[in-house]
This record gives C-alpha cells, structure tokens and sequence, in this order.
C-alpha cells in the first residue's frame, strides 16, 4: 500500500511538473470557459438548461474522448518504449500497484482539470442561485465515466509500447462505447435492447440523469464496474510480460 | 527448461480464465443492477421526484398509455420557449414511467424536421391518426382515445407585443408537472367534474381574459378536465344538481354584494346533500356566508393579517400578507404537501378560527399578527404575534366547505406559485376528488439576468482570467523547476 501511494505520489508529481499538463490545463479552460459563456447566452441564463448544456453538449464530450487519451498515452507506453518498467518491476513493485497508481494520478489530473471550472459557477453564484445539488451529481458523473475512460487509456498503454498508438488505441475504446447511444435510434420505447443500450449509454448517463440532478446507481455501478474490469485487464497485460 | 514452458503455459490458461471470469463478473453485476434500480433527485425543488401521489396515479392507469412528442424545432425565440418546455415536460413523462413501463409507456420523441420517415410512420400507426397540425404538442393515446396537450397549456409565457417590442420572451409559469398530471386524469376518467363560479355580484369576470378576471383559474380548472360555467347567484338562487363545486369568489375590484338569505339557504341545502364549496372571503365587509361557515365551525376574526415580509438587502417590510407557511400534514386536501414547507401569498387576508369539526390547513408562520385597524401594519405591543389560520375545511352532512382568507389568489395576476397549487388541491377535495392535483412542485426559475455588465464580466472571466491563473500556475511552476533543477 505505502509502495503504491509512494507511486501516486511520484506521478502526480511529475504530472503536475510537466509543461504539457499545464498547456493542456490552460487550453481546457479556455475552450469550455468559451463554451460556457456561449452556453449562458443560448440558454438565456436558464442555469438548470446551463448544467445540460455545458457537461452534455458536442464540446463537452470532444474534451471527455480527447483529454483521457491525450493524459493516459505516456503513462505505460512511453515506460515501455524506454525500458523503464523494466527497473519499476524488479523494485518488487506489483503490476496492480503500478497500474492503480498511474490510473489514479491521471483520473485526479483529469478531475483537477473539471473542477478548475467551478470557479465560474462561483461567478454565477452570486447574481443567481446555482444548484449545488446538481453540481455534485454531473462531477460525480464527470468523475466515475471519466475514470472509466481513463482505465481504458492506460490499458491501452499497457497494450502497446508506442505512446501514439496508445492515444489512438484508447481513443477508439472510448468512442466505441460513446457510440453505443446512437445504436438506439435503432429501438423503440419499452424495447428491452434501447434499455440496456441506455444502461451503457455515456450520453444518456450524463444528459438525462445526472446534468439533470438524478443520481442512479446503475450508472455508477456500470462505470465503475468498468473501470476495475479494465483495470485488471492491464495488470493482466502487464503480468504477460513476466512470463511471455 | 520443460517445467518452465510448463509453468508459463498453465500461466497463460489462468490468466484466459481469469479474464472470462472477471468479464462475466462486471457482466452479472451489470445484469443484477439493472433491474434494480435505486434512484435519487438531488434537485433543490425536488422538480424530478416521484411523489406517493404520482406513483398511485401511475399504478391506477387502466392500461397501456403510449405518449408521442412530435417536434417542429422551429428557430424564433416563441418556438424556442415552447419546444424548452415540451421537452422538459417529455422529460417528466420519462421519469414518471419509471414507475410502472407498462402502464404509461416512454414518451417518443420525433424531430419532425430531421427525422420525416419516422414521423409519417408514426403518424400512420396510431389511432387515431395524427394529423400534421399535431407537431408541436404531447399526444397520449389509450384505447383510441387521444388527448393532445398545447404548450400553452404547461406554461404561462411572455413574447414581446407590439406595445412591448422589447420586451423579455420568458416563461412565466412552468407547470408542465401538473399539466402531464392533468392530462393523464383526463384520458381515462370518463366522467368529467362541473364548477360553477358566482358571479354577477361584483367577482372578477371569467369570461375576459384580463389580468384582474379568473381567466387563468378557468383555464387551469378546465385543463384538469373539469367544466366550469358562470353561476349567477344573485338572480338564481338554485345550485345546479349536476355542480361538484361551487366555487363563491366573494370580492373585486368593485367590492362585494353579500349574498341573500334565500341563497344562503339554498347553498346550505346543497351542502346538506353532498356538493361541495369552496368560499374566498373579502377582505372587507361581508359575504353573507358568515352564518353557514359559523354552524360549520369557521369563524371570521376581525382586522386582517400583517406581517414582516423579508425585502433585498436585509431589510423588512411590515404588509398586510398573510404567508401560509405549514399545512396540515393528516388532513385529506393538503396531505400531498406533506410536511414542505410553502410560500402562499394572500394579500389581503382575514384570520380564521376554527371549531368543532372543522380543520385548519393551512397557517401562517410565527410572525404574524392581526391588525384590527385594517389602516396601516404596524404591530402594536397589544397584538401579539403568532401562526394565524389562513385556510380551512369542514364537513357539513354529507358534502365539503372550504375557506380561504383571500379572494385575491384566483385574479389572473396572482394566479401562481405555492396559493395556486394549494387552492387548486382544495378545489379538488371540496368536489370529491380522491387525488387532489396541484400538488407537484412547481420548478423554481434559477435564471441569470444576462445584462450588458454581467455578460461582459462574465465573458472576461471565462475566456481570460480562469485561462491566465493557470497559465501563470504554469509558468510558476515551471520557474520553481528550473530553480532546482
């Protein structure tokens, strides 16, 4: 356990040092700061319609399929390519220790990166009253499907030695699944296939419930379920080097 | 060496095995908790929670209910407004068939403008059939029966006039809730209730669509599938035999004509066998009702109700407004409130004292005082404050009376919020409705007033101030770095 958050540790550091993370901070906030403000025009200042809007809309989930990639590509791959997981391994270090640590630096990146946004609720707190209630529930939804995305990033890292090729490998996991919500287009009402579509559907999670103040916990059942499978499935990929 | 190729081949089954069986893990849970669902509304207002008396309307539905919402999406600020509101109200119907799927089935959407194929097929298949001057509305369908509801009927807008072309295009009241309610009450109830509302002896108009008429009242009443007709009282003195409501509005702007003895008698005589009334006092003089809610146990206090109403920036206000704040939690008109706590405005309200068999339901808060001078509010040390009854029911034989301080809630103008939903339910107990509606929640408007200088600052803070702190975090960082590098 010490070994691990020793690991986080060392990661966030060298996460939060890096100039990358910071361009892609500023970058976010300019782009979804933009985004919000064209948001409270459209809406006409309805802040109910503004949680749907800014965390449902097409720049909203440009960020939340780009970002995880783009944040995950180096964790393992890049480690591969250098030789220095090899070292990281023969510390006595276990594959999960390793895969939970860049898996949780990446997802707290990830969250810092949303909740630098809150500063604008902040704004809008004080000519209007701002939900919080609703707040929680679309971070909490920011939080679990973004760590989902984020464990599909670093199984694909853990896939592949090449940091590109690790974006673009998690990116088409992640559009894959944001995908399934157009499949039901395909069903009708009260069909048992658009349910169970809608149970994977990240659009629908986010869009119907939870920018909306729903919390279900199928919807966090589902992404965290998600998250620990995939998880596991990159310490499977990274043990495969102890006996390939 | 053998006994290593061994050991990584049996290597290689586990871990094949352990990754079916961890699939076929997130796979059960998935499949457990998806017909398990535990859901939550995290919402101030508690807009999307499905109340007790929501759930029994939905398990009470005869049948299958199918919904369809076709959508013009128009551009222009109305259609906009409308299109929001159909869409929440959409939202709504999904939310309530979470409750039973089949007994009102999810609402289909269908953008008419994009999605043509799928509106003509639809269009064909139900009975009946939709026309296409049916875009627009939220169409329910049960046993080829067919209920169509306008926007206009789940919102009070405001566009801009000729005489306002400047104006703000806003929606004034959502009750997109109660319309849905309404809706569904109507298509499987075949016997539809009749109000009658005085009139004649100086009460608002209904007729005329005016800010000071019961227009607003009518088109509620008559929303919720209910038949309203003007009563006459002072040149007929017999109540209608088919009348589940009699609904006396005793006040305008012109002041009050006391009804005569023979009508008292006559109302008494109907209440006797069952019917149901349902009185808004004066806030002067009399209604010549007294007699009758008095044998029923409400009397009328002299003065009227003050309080301190909270004003911006911390100050207060002394007025003549009653708040009802508590309602009755076990009596059967107001129990869908529950213990929620209200803000229904009556301005200007008299006190009442009840006795007997009679109930109150609704109080004021702990502020309030009457004021006997009924001049100025002003609380002197005499009047001491206090909970004061702004709303009351009893039993009279066979048939209900209810009374409200104020007649000033029904006019067009004030036809909203907490009083609205809490006159409506009485109305609906007083004629015999075993759900009283009224009493979804109404949303509560959290908009930003998009002012030059708001839009301005807020744009500076979006696209400038949050970017620069982190690009000045970076570059802090990247100078703490070199530092010690």
């Amino acid at each position: 356990m010490n070994r691990t958050i020793g690991l986080l540790r060392r990661e966030l550091l060298s996460t939060f040092v890096s100039p990358v993370s910071w361009i892609i901070l500023v970058l976010f906030l300019l782009v979804m700061g933009a985004n919000m403000y064209l948001s409270v025009l459209a809406v006409q200042g309805d802040l109910r319609q503004l949680v749907v809007s800014s965390y449902g809309g097409l720049v909203f989930w440009f960020m939340f399929l780009v970002i995880p990639p783009l944040v995950t590509m180096r964790s393992l791959a890049e480690e591969q390519r250098q030789g220095a997981l090899e070292v990281l391994m023969v510390t006595g270090i276990s594959d999960g220790s390793v895969i939970i640590a860049k898996w949780a630096a990446a997802s707290i990146f990830f969250l810092t990166l949303w909740i630098c946004l809150l500063p604008l609720w902040g704004a809008l707190s004080f000519v209007s009253q701002v939900e919080v209630g609703i707040l929680w529930t679309t971070n909490l939804g920011v939080l679990f499907i973004g760590s989902a995305f984020i464990a599909n990033g670093i199984l694909a890292s853990a896939l592949t030695a090449h940091p590109l090729a690790s974006a673009g490998l998690a990116f088409t996991f992640n559009v894959a699944l944001f995908m399934m919500h157009f499949f039901a287009n395909l069903f009708r009402p009260g069909d048992i296939e658009l349910l169970w579509i809608e149970h994977v559907s990240a659009i629908h999670h986010m869009v119907d419930e939870l920018a909306r103040g729903i919390l279900d916990l199928r919807v966090l059942i589902f992404w965290g379920s998600l998250t620990v499978l995939s998880l596991f499935l990159a310490t499977r990929v990274l043990e495969k080097r102890r006996w390939s | 060496m053998s006994v290593i190729a061994e050991r990584k081949k049996k290597a290689r089954l586990h871990v094949i095995a352990q990754v079916i069986l961890s699939i076929w893990c997130v796979f059960v849970i998935n499949a457990w908790i998806f017909h398990t669902s535990i859901r939550s509304d995290w919402t101030e207002d508690g807009v999307l929670t499905i109340t007790e008396s929501d759930r029994q309307l939905v398990e009470g539905l005869p049948g299958k209910i199918e919904v369809v919402l076709p959508l013009n999406m128009s551009p222009g600020i109305e259609n906009q407004l409308k299109t929001r509101i159909l869409v929440k109200a959409a939202r709504w119907l999904e939310e309530l068939s979470h409750v039973d799927p089949n007994k009102l089935s999810r609402p289909v959407m269908i953008e008419v403008n994009r999605d043509g194929e799928k509106w003509e097929r639809e269009r064909i298949r139900r009975v009946p059939v939709l026309e296409e001057s049916d875009v627009d509305k939220i169409h329910f369908f049960f046993d080829d029966r067919r209920i169509s509801v306008a926007p206009e009927e789940l919102a009070s807008f405001r566009f801009p006039t000729v005489l306002e072309p400047e104006g703000n295009a806003e929606i004034l009241l959502d009750k997109s809730r109660e319309g849905i309610e309404a809706a569904l009450r109507r298509l499987v109830t075949e016997d539809w209730s009749k109000i009658y509302i005085s009139q004649g002896s100086g009460e608002p108009l209904l007729e005329e669509n005016r800010q000071s008429s019961m227009a607003a009242l009518r088109d509620d009443l008559e929303a919720r599938g209910a038949i309203v007709e003007p009563l006459r009282l002072a040149q007929t003195d017999v109540i209608p035999e088919d009348a589940d409501l009699l609904l006396i509005v005793a006040g305008g702007v012109g002041g009050f004509e006391p009804l005569g003895a023979a009508v008292v008698r006559s109302i008494d005589r109907y209440l006797e066998s069952g019917g149901g009334v349902a009185i808004l006092l004066p806030a002067t003089g009399i209604s010549g009702l007294e007699d009758l809610m008095a044998r029923a146990g409400i009397s009328v206090s002299p003065g009227l109700i003050a309080e301190e109403i909270p004003l911006e920036q911390g100050f207060v206000r002394p007025a003549f407004v009653a708040v009802g704040r508590d309602v009755n939690p076990d009596h059967p008109a107001t129990a869908s409130f529950g213990l929620q706590i209200m803000d229904a405005r009556f301005s200007p309200a008299r006190a009442l004292q009840v006795s007997g068999d009679a109930e109150a339901l609704l109080y004021t808060g702990p502020g309030a005082w009457i004021e006997r001078d009924g001049q100025m509010a002003r609380r002197d040390p005499a009047e001491s404050p206090g909970p004061r009854i702004v709303a009351a029911a009893s039993d009279v034989g066979s048939g209900r009376l209810v009374v409200a301080a104020s007649w000033t809630p029904v006019l067009t103008e004030f036809w909203r919020g907490d009083s609205r939903r809490f006159l409506l339910s009485c109305f609906g107990w007083a004629a015999g409705d075993s759900l009283p509606l009224g009493a979804g929640r109404e949303p509560v408007s959290r908009k930003v007033e998009l002012s030059p200088q708001f839009r301005n600052s807020f744009f500076w803070t979006a696209i400038f101030v949050l970017p620069s702190c982190a690009f000045i975090g970076g570059l802090l960082v990247a100078a703490v770095r070199r530092r010690k590098a």
